[in-house]
């Protein structure tokens, strides 16, 4: 029977990509990691001094930037969910353009505020600092607390608050006794979400923290890439794992405990500011402006500036090719573009099946029993199997396929598809988690009456669910694209052929070294990989309409 | 042809069995209305017939050839559901061609029969409206002309008026036994409501707890509900323990509402009561009389007279000896 066959590729088709291209790269760094654990080499490493210090680092800049976000991002939400202001919309939609942002790009951005405004050396120093971290963390995710807390706090029943009030509670004391724990779930959600990057960030520590500082993350780098210590890098990965699994677990039980807890009553409509609410809104704005639109305004600045004036030969240069690069800048970004385009397909096409595998089994004629039960440890299987990627770093990914896949008949390191098969990895889960939210909304009865109209099972995908999900495929695809655009932790791992060179790598390269000219390159390469991921942000926003987007 | 012919099927979910040994006959052209409380089984059955579920036991038989495993769209079997179910990404003459894009007519067939069907539910030049611009009423009739479209040889009704008020309900019941007759169309009716299937069918198979507990015509069915349930459930109010002090039969029996009439004390045979209730009901009243054999629901529908009756008056009945009915 065809459908059989069908069904069959339907499964097996991500299920062997996750196998090949996840699970067992990133399954020979566990292994890896636990014979290599008790090695002197490794025991030298962990228990040496300056790694103390790493972790401490990492665990340090997480939390501070976390708690700065949160700090900075809630009053933010409190203006997007509690008044009604001209511009609201454009703004929500604006506001996830730093998110989506690559993080070499982020870096360039700040590396070019600093260099602007004198504080790479005088009085005030940020670059190279920790305090260059923290500002690049924040500025990424201000959007992600703004918008899951103005979300929550927007559908939060205001009865409670009204309450309060009438019960002799000032504004003030209502905010911090009945709102702010009422938000807890939310800030909490939010706060977990912003750890775990922080956690897990790369780039932007790499870039901005300069030589002098490191995480676990970039450690695990350096021993792979620099050293070619595997054993210790794969211990420091499995090390990095653990923590993240862990971290992971906790985010989504507290996801969990906001979805439970938005249950919506009674809310009620937003209204305008007024008197000294105004200041408020000016405040949160000039703020908002501030930490997000400086950066970005002075790379553009940066990228424009000749030295003498303001022209484009930074961006004319960019076809020239480069001492240090292997290939032009112009033909990193083509590279770049080919690949975002390549594993946005990918992950469309290996997202989708997987989430058409992983419908619940409605009884077309299903005889409860074995059948059940095998189908659903299947899509058990699949639905771990790839949204375990949103959990494990990039980095880990990357050093994944850098020690595994280099034996026949696995020897796909050097090719040159490792690179967008890498970011469809990455991309996928963004597939997944908007794709199999529509195919389940599909109620069984439409599939139903199809048959009754003599629909075959292949009909039925084709004709019901296929269009059904279309847009939130498009979407997801749209979001692989953007990610494979900036991706920059799993591409840093990959041996590339020198051709090869994705766009983010050739900024990592040319802010690296000292010279106005490569670094006006670097900040115009950059200008330009922004507008592109920045458009892609800007379509998901509009195409998802009234659905969650992209946070 | 001989139709449907559903003999001894059982369906079971783990323990339970919504379906016990059900047999079932549909001629050609007739509508059967399957008839019973929510969770009787009467959906799951019309699953199996569909071929959205399998029995565990039993055959499901088509003009005496057994469908087996057949799948649902090889049976040519319509089926239109109680939530619709229009595909929401096409419009409504997309929706209503789906069956014949399947069957592969041509796209001019398509175009005439779709036109056809849309002028069959009253809603010619709907075509291109989109599923969502459509009201509750419009959108059960697109379903229906759906439905109907590729001819089926039998359509399966699954509460189909269950979304809608009541006004519209019975409207469209009328509507949907006209159209079905016309076409002489072979059908069963899955409801929970009394008045919809004597309305649509031509005859009523009662469920309870998963079997067929009666099946005859509305007017049979009414007038000889045989068992309690089947009268308590088609709306009998006098179920009596023992007819006999009332003229019945001995044992217990049902009282048709319609053979009690108000009388004068002079009245030969007349029982003297006192009136307990009275329900008001639009183009009638239900009026409670307290005899001393027992509580008689009587109907009234003479307007000022009766609405002048108040509890504690007292009143004489008079009972036609046709109107009572055995149970067993």
């Amino acid at each position: 029977m065809p459908f059989r066959l069908l069904r069959g590729a339907v499964f097996a088709l991500p299920a062997l990509f996750g196998v090949v291209f996840f699970a067992y790269p990133v399954g020979s760094i566990i292994a890896r990691g636990l014979s290599s654990a008790s090695g002197d080499r490794v025991q030298q490493v962990l228990s040496g001094s300056s790694f103390g210090g790493i972790v401490w680092f990492s665990v340090w800049q997480a939390v501070a930037s976390t708690l700065l976000t949160v700090i900075v991002a809630l009053p933010a939400a409190y203006v997007l969910a509690r008044f009604d202001i001209a511009g609201q919309r454009v703004a929500r939609a604006l506001l996830v353009v730093p998110f989506v942002l690559p993080t070499v790009v982020v870096a360039g951005a700040f590396e070019a505020v600093f260099t602007r405004f004198g504080l790479d050396d005088g009085a005030l120093v940020l670059r190279h600092t920790p305090y260059a971290v923290l500002l690049a963390h924040v500025f990424f995710n201000y959007a992600v607390v703004v918008r899951i807390v103005s979300t929550f706090w927007d559908q939060l029943d205001q009865r409670p608050e009204e309450a309060a009030r009438v019960l002799g509670a000032t504004a003030a004391q209502t905010m911090l006794q009945v709102t702010l724990p009422r938000l807890r779930p939310a800030i909490s959600s939010a706060a977990s979400i912003v750890f775990l990057f922080s956690f897990t960030s790369f780039g932007v520590i790499l870039l901005l923290g300069g030589p002098r500082l490191a995480t676990v993350e970039t450690e695990i780098w350096r021993y792979a890439v620099s050293r070619t210590e595997f054993d210790v890098a794969a211990a420091l990965a499995l090390l990095q794992l653990v923590a993240v699994v862990l971290l992971v677990i906790v985010t989504t039980r507290t996801e969990k405990n906001r979805a439970i807890d938005s249950s919506t009553v009674a809310r009620l409509s937003s209204t305008r500011p007024q008197g000294r609410q105004w200041v408020l809104v000016a405040v949160v704005t000039g703020s908002a402006i501030a930490l997000l639109g400086v950066p970005i305004l002075t790379l553009i600045e940066r990228s424009l500036s000749t030295g003498d004036g303001y022209g484009l030969s930074n961006y004319s240069a960019l076809a020239d090719p480069v001492n240090l690069l292997p290939v032009s800048p112009t033909k990193a970004l083509t590279n770049s573009l080919v690949y975002a385009a390549i594993a946005a397909g990918i992950s469309m096409v290996v997202g989708g099946m997987a989430a058409l595998s992983m419908q619940r089994p409605t009884g077309t004629g299903a005889k409860p029993g074995t059948n059940r039960i095998t189908s659903l440890a299947k899509t058990g299987l699949l639905d771990i199997g790839l949204t375990l990627p949103l959990g494990t770093s990039a980095v880990t990914l990357g050093l994944g396929i850098l020690i595994s896949l280099d034996e026949s008949p696995l020897d796909f390191r050097t090719r040159w598809w490792i690179v967008p098969v890498a970011h469809a990895i990455i991309g996928i889960p963004f597939v997944l988690r908007g794709v199999v939210p529509a195919i389940r909304g599909i109620g069984p009865h439409l599939r139903e009456a199809a048959a009754t109209l003599g629909a075959s099972p292949t009909t039925i995908i084709r004709e019901i669910d296929l269009p059904l999900v279309t847009r939130a495929l498009l979407v997801g695809a749209a979001f692989a694209f953007a990610v494979s655009l900036g991706e920059f932790g799993a591409t840093s791992f990959v041996p590339r052929r020198p051709e090869t060179t994705t766009a983010p790598i050739a900024i990592f390269r040319l802010l690296g070294q000292p010279g106005d000219i490569l670094r006006g390159q670097a900040m115009a390469l950059s200008v330009i990989l922004m507008v592109i991921t920045a458009l892609s942000a800007l379509i998901i926003e509009r195409a998802s309409g009234t659905d969650r987007g992209l946070l | 042809m001989t139709g449907l012919r559903v003999d001894g099927v059982t369906v079971q979910f783990g323990a339970t069995t919504a379906v016990d040994d059900v047999s079932l006959q549909v001629n050609p052209g007739e509508i059967v209305a399957l008839l019973g409380p929510s969770g009787c089984g009467k959906s799951t059955l019309l699953r199996v017939i569909a071929g959205l579920a399998m029995p565990a036991n039993g055959s499901v038989l088509w003009n005496g050839v057994d469908l087996g495993s057949q799948p649902p769209e090889a049976r040519g079997f319509g089926l239109m559901f109680q939530d619709h179910a229009l595909f929401p990404h096409r419009n409504v003459a997309d929706n209503v061609g789906f069956g014949l894009k399947m069957q592969r007519k041509g796209t001019a067939d398509r175009q005439r029969r779709v036109d056809e069907m849309l002028e069959l539910v009253d809603l010619a030049g709907y075509g291109p409206r989109t599923v969502d611009s459509l009201s509750g009423g419009e959108a059960q009739r697109v379903a229906l002309a759906r439905a109907l479209a590729p001819s089926p040889q039998l359509l399966m009704l699954d509460e189909p008026l269950g979304s809608l008020d009541r006004s519209l309900r019975d409207r469209l019941a009328i509507d949907i036994r006209d159209v079905l007759k016309r076409l002489g169309q072979s059908a069963v009716h899955v409801t929970h409501d009394q008045d919809e299937a004597f309305t649509v069918a031509d005859s009523v198979a009662i469920m309870r707890a998963g079997s067929v507990v009666r099946h005859g015509t509305p007017h049979d069915l009414w007038n000889d509900p045989a068992t309690a349930f089947v009268a308590d459930f088609l709306g009998h109010p006098n179920i009596l323990d023992d007819a006999q002090g009332f003229g019945g039969p001995s044992g217990s029996a049902v009282l048709r509402i319609d053979a009690i009439t108000f009388c004068d004390a002079t009245t030969p045979g007349a029982i003297a009561g006192t009136v307990a209730a009275m329900w008001f009901r639009g183009d009638h009243f239900r009026v409670q009389v307290e005899t001393t054999m027992g509580p008689l629901v009587a109907l009234s529908s003479e307007g000022g007279s009766s609405a002048s009756l108040t509890p504690g008056d007292q009143v004489h009945l008079r009972i036609r000896p046709d109107g009572f009915s055995p149970l067993r």
